[in-house]
């Protein structure tokens, strides 16, 4: 029986069942982890792993069910920008090699409180930085619909990860899409909460004021109930919020809407649709398969109307100037000093620090740690980083405007397809990939809270097999729930979130997931 | 030409908190190196910084007792640059909006001159580690060693506008500042621990010029003698440097005690673009009103208010005033002092507090210094000293034998005045015939003094005095000698 | 930019260049720097820059000190350690 495709609440009702102990689960993912030749993970650790899973089985077997985590004996991969103790965290770069954390980030210890077993650690661009996982120091990884593909980034490894059935659900962080967009490269769902949802204790840092983590899996249910397990306020973090614990997951049962029926569940839900994401720069298969996610979403009820964003373009420079000035400082304690790489060259402490850094960091990093470094400097401060947070200011008021019209803004995540890994290897041309982050970077310098689903396939130009489309959701602040909710009821009414790619070395063919093992409440999960 | 000293004084406090400013670690001095550094100490990856409650109260306290304004909200900073004690590569402190602005402090220097040295600001940051050159036996060659102990230590940045005018007057603010720190309790005052850390900010024009000159930072001056030194050193080598047709370089530079010279800081060469910005891990610091009034309602007296009392009471000067309230337990010294004046005959008078005040800044003072000790370890009690000092206004000894009982008190032989006196016998001698015998003995030992003394020579007579003095084993009252010899010289 | 400003850059963030890094950063750098002169199309008169994306305050820990981890876990990545020591090349004052 394979349930490597299923989702977290199908593997709960067949733990519960007793179709499979925790145990089992966990080898067939660990099997197939080891098999993998996408690229997928960076620290596997079976024994440990096993010894996760164990604990959750007796807690299986001696805790009832009532008031028991939905969680327990689940698996989950952690991208490796976030410390795990149990395995090292490379933050997919060469200058943190081997490096293991003597904590735990809060996120993960809340996980394993609920009895998750943790598969290992999942390949990501180096530090977060990057949106193909090309940048990554141990090699690239690549898309389960193609593999001569990106599968997005940075959290290439987890999106690969969870569509290619390595695992049921995996953690990722998101500073300018790094969810969003390999969730949509990838065919599964993600979600970038609101800023200060969840707590940045144990993210490795690249740029603090806009990094989040958040959940990426197989289905929205399954990510409300990741949600609500990883967020809520933490002392540690200052800039997490202290507001009252939420189920993320009750706008799955409850109505979305005021107006809801059963056959027009998002009766009166208003759809703002910007302009600015659906103007020449989209190609036409994405165009086409979003287009039809919107007439699948104005039949359940929806109406859709034109808001404007128009700031869209300027939060790619604002974006990339914040960011790496950020990241700057944040990097600044990788030194070789007390951890990570040290390099044999340092005959003094001024060539020690230069080239530990040096030979530790990737061009990319050492790119963005240069321009950072540049915008914060004396003269250019104010015209640069300053000038930026402004825009930040604009562009944030420019959502607010919106949300006027509006109670959820849609629109695409990614301009294009998937692109080929040998094309962009040959292209050195940075600018080109921050382009493609043009839909996605201003949820993340406002703090709102994104979402994207599957929703189709596109045909890509240069032939080869389909490849999939992730529709975006931007809610106002705070409004989780409700993205949620309208992503179930879109999963609910369409099967983009049950296909699976091909598998490696079959016949090429993709197939869709049949839901092996009968859930208990249909309506919920 | 006349050359003008220019000086800005940098004072970094330790505040005296439990915990440091951004890390549940303790603050305990001394402890084996990284013992006491947390991970949020050491930089690794994936930790935040949060802010010390009491380290926040400390400052507002500091706010009130200089009376400068304290932001509604202010921002943390950080600080960009690499240095191995400073394991982030960046220090949290604050830039452009700190916590103080403004204020001021009274100080009194020795002559008796009075000034109110007006601040800038006041600002929170978090200490270095420190690196370890010396004494580490076996230790790799060529190499230091990284001691994070002291890293993320709650800091108080006060600094001054560039006032003064003499190493004296910085003396004496950077004592009042440290007499006020400790009165508040905000610091602990450890000189030798690195509790208060004063860097100078010393410039020379000539004497009539509106501009400043260029300016050096001497840092690091934990001692009030080599703040003084440092100061006088700089500024010689400065106008000598002009004088013989060089400029000053604004640079950062040590004082080298044992050379009784400064120099320059190789290390803080270049480059010092410090790009602060607002940390993006720590919303503003915002404070209220209501938080404000609840640290006013727990703040001591302030020394300037008792200082004044002093003044306007007892007639007390203003040096003394400020001397005798320099620390609190040099004030409840005085206090308890004049608790037991309040109890005895006569009460407290101006006389009493002048005298007694003398004797804690003369022969109390020396006492302390000689065992380097603190006046709350003092041997001899506030009680006994105005027992002692009772003696002396009474007559019962001269003020030469009450120096001699003060000994004796130190030293833990007799426990008040009285026991001392009454065993070893030194009460004054008062009897004018006892005196007389004296006299007469050593007029007749003497002839060839009388005889200079007749011819008009004033040194034969205090020879003659001495020689009386001498007889009666000092107990002789002088002035009742004096006049006896006088009077039977000259008839 | 030009290469002097990149060497400045680079010492100010402790980075090695080589030939290769001076030949192909300078562009890269430039052209991001070019396309951030854009932002001051942006109608940004009497707008405040934006440090946080929502408005909390400082929340104040209280004044406690914790037990630590023992040393020699913290101190488990160190490339050199001895005597409890990071230790460094020489730092000169």
């Amino acid at each position: 029986m394979d349930l490597r495709f299923s989702t977290l609440s199908e593997l709960r009702t067949a733990l519960d069942a007793g179709m499979v102990s925790a145990q089992e689960l966990a080898q067939d993912y660990l099997d197939a982890l080891e098999a993998d030749r996408l690229g997928v993970a960076l620290a596997l650790d079976p024994d440990r792993t096993q010894e996760q899973a164990r604990a959750a089985q007796r807690r299986i077997d001696t805790e009832p069910a009532e008031g028991r985590s939905p969680l327990v004996g689940l698996p989950i991969l952690h991208k490796d920008v976030i410390v795990t103790e149990g395995w090292p965290t490379t933050a997919g770069s060469k200058i943190l090699q081997n490096y293991r954390s003597p904590f735990d980030a809060e996120l993960v210890a809340r996980l394993a409180g609920q009895g998750m077993v943790c598969l290992g650690k999942s390949n990501c661009d180096e530090f977060a930085m990057g949106s193909a996982n090309l940048h990554s120091a141990y090699g690239v990884c690549r898309n389960p619909w193609d593999p001569t593909r990106i599968p997005g980034g940075s959290s290439g490894g987890s999106a690969a990860a969870v569509a290619a059935g390595l695992a049921p659900a995996a953690t990722g962080t998101d500073t300018g899409g790094s969810i969003r967009q390999p969730a949509a490269m990838c065919g599964i769902t993600g979600i970038k909460p609101s800023y200060g949802r969840i707590s940045r204790w144990g993210l490795v840092a690249y740029a603090s004021s806009l990094d989040q983590a958040g959940p990426m899996a197989r289905s929205a249910a399954d990510c409300a109930w990741l949600l609500t397990a990883m967020a809520g306020h933490d002392p540690k973090d200052s800039t997490s919020l202290d507001l009252p614990q939420e189920d993320f997951g009750r706008l799955l049962t409850e109505p979305v809407t005021p107006a809801a029926s059963p056959s027009q569940p998002l009766k009166g839900l208003r759809l703002g649709l910007p302009g600015q994401y659906f103007g020449p720069g989209l190609s036409e298969s994405v165009r086409g398969a979003v287009e039809a996610a919107l007439s699948v979403l104005r039949g359940l009820g929806a109406e859709c109307l034109e808001v404007d964003l128009p700031r869209t373009e300027l939060s790619i420079p604002a974006y990339y100037v914040i960011a790496p000035a950020e990241a700057s400082s944040n990097l600044s304690r990788f030194d070789g000093v007390r951890y990570g790489h040290r390099s044999a060259h340092a005959q003094d402490l001024q060539a020690l620090y230069r080239n530990s850094r040096a030979e530790g960091f990737g061009p990319e990093v050492r790119r963005r740690i240069l321009v950072g470094t540049f915008v914060l400097s004396h003269g250019y401060y104010d015209a640069y980083y300053l000038q930026a947070q402004k825009v930040r200011r604009l562009i944030a008021q420019d959502f607010q405007a919106a949300f006027a019209q509006c109670d959820l803004i849609v629109g695409p995540v990614s301009p294009s397809l998937a692109w080929p890994i040998e094309a962009s290897q040959r292209i050195n041309d940075p600018l080109a990939d921050y382009l493609a982050d043009i839909y996605t970077l201003s949820a993340s310098l406002a703090g709102l809270p994104g979402l994207s689903m599957p929703c189709g396939f596109g045909q890509p130009h240069s032939g080869g097999p389909d490849l999939p489309v992730g529709l975006q959701l931007i809610g106002p602040q705070f409004d989780e729930a409700r993205l949620l909710g309208v992503a179930h009821r879109f999963q609910q009414a369409t099967d983009w979130h049950r296909r699976c790619p091909p598998a490696p070395g079959s016949a090429g063919l993709s197939f869709t997931s049949e839901q092996v093992v009968a859930s208990p409440s249909k309506g919920a999960h | 030409m006349a050359w003008e000293l220019v000086i800005g004084l940098e004072t970094h406090v330790q505040l005296r908190t439990a915990s440091k400013m951004f890390s549940p670690a303790s603050t305990a001095f001394g402890a084996a190196p990284n013992t006491q550094a947390h991970p949020i100490d050491l930089a690794l990856p994936g930790v935040l910084p949060t802010p010390n409650k009491a380290a926040i109260e400390a400052a507002i306290r500091f706010g009130l007792a200089v009376q400068g304004q304290i932001a509604p909200r202010s921002v943390f900073a950080r600080k960009n640059y690499f240095y191995p004690d400073l394991p982030k590569g960046y220090q949290i402190s604050q830039f452009e909006i700190p916590v103080v602005s403004g204020g001021q402090l009274a100080i009194v220097l020795q002559d008796g001159t009075q000034g109110d040295i007006l601040l800038t600001r006041a600002h929170l940051e978090e200490d270095a580690g420190k690196s370890i050159h010396e004494g580490l036996a076996d230790f790799p060659q060529g190499s230091s060693g990284i001691d994070l102990n002291r890293a993320g230590t709650p800091l108080l940045e006060i600094v001054t506008e560039p006032v003064m005018r003499s190493a004296a007057e910085a003396v004496a603010y950077a004592k009042a500042l440290h007499g006020l720190v400790t009165w508040i309790g905000i610091c602990d005052g450890n000189l030798q621990e690195g509790s208060f850390r004063v860097d100078a900010n010393v410039s020379v024009r000539p004497v009539g010029s509106q501009t400043l000159g260029t300016r050096c930072e001497i840092k690091n001056l934990n001692s009030f003698r080599f703040l003084e030194r440092a100061i006088q050193v700089e500024a010689a080598r400065q106008v000598e440097l002009i004088e013989s047709g060089g400029t000053v370089r604004q640079e950062t530079r040590l004082f080298d005690p044992e050379r009784d010279e400064t120099r320059s800081m190789r290390s803080k060469e270049d480059a010092h673009d410090y790009r602060y910005f607002p940390d993006p891990d720590l919303p503003p610091l915002v404070i209220t009103q209501e938080q404000i009034d609840r640290v006013a309602a727990s703040m001591p007296a302030l020394p300037g208010e008792i200082r004044a009392r002093l003044m306007a009471d007892y007639g007390l000067s203003a040096y003394d005033a400020a001397t005798v309230t320099s620390s609190q337990p040099s004030y409840q010294y005085l206090a308890a002092g004049l608790s037991a004046l309040a109890s005895l005959q006569g009460g407290v008078t101006s006389d009493r507090v002048k005298a007694l005040v003398n004797w804690i800044m003369g022969e109390l003072a020396s006492a302390l210094n000689r065992e380097d000790s603190p006046i709350e370890a003092s041997r001899v009690s506030a009680a006994a000293l105005v027992g002692l000092v009772l003696r002396v206004e009474d007559g019962t000894i001269s003020h030469k034998i009450a120096r001699e009982v003060f000994g004796l008190l130190w030293e833990g032989s007799f426990p008040t005045a009285d026991a001392a006196i009454e065993a070893k016998g030194l009460r004054q001698i008062q009897d004018t015939g006892a005196i007389q015998a004296f006299v007469t003995e050593v007029l007749a030992a003497n002839p060839k003094m009388v005889d200079e003394y007749r011819a008009g020579k004033e040194k034969a007579l205090n020879a003659l005095v001495g020689q009386v003095m001498k007889r009666s084993a000092g107990k002789a009252n002088p002035q009742s000698v004096t006049d006896l010899l006088k009077a039977q010289i000259l008839g | 930019m030009d290469v002097q400003q990149l060497e400045k850059l680079a010492l100010l963030s402790r980075l090695a260049l080589t030939d290769d890094d001076r030949r192909d950063l300078l562009p890269a750098l430039n052209a991001i720097v070019q396309w951030a002169d854009g932002l001051h199309q942006a109608p940004t008169e009497g707008i405040a820059p934006m440090a946080h994306p929502h408005d909390l305050s400082l929340r104040l820990r209280e004044d406690q000190a914790a037990a630590l981890p023992p040393r020699d876990q913290l101190m488990a990545n160190a490339p050199q350690s001895a005597q409890g020591l990071f230790v460094v090349p020489r730092v000169v004052e």
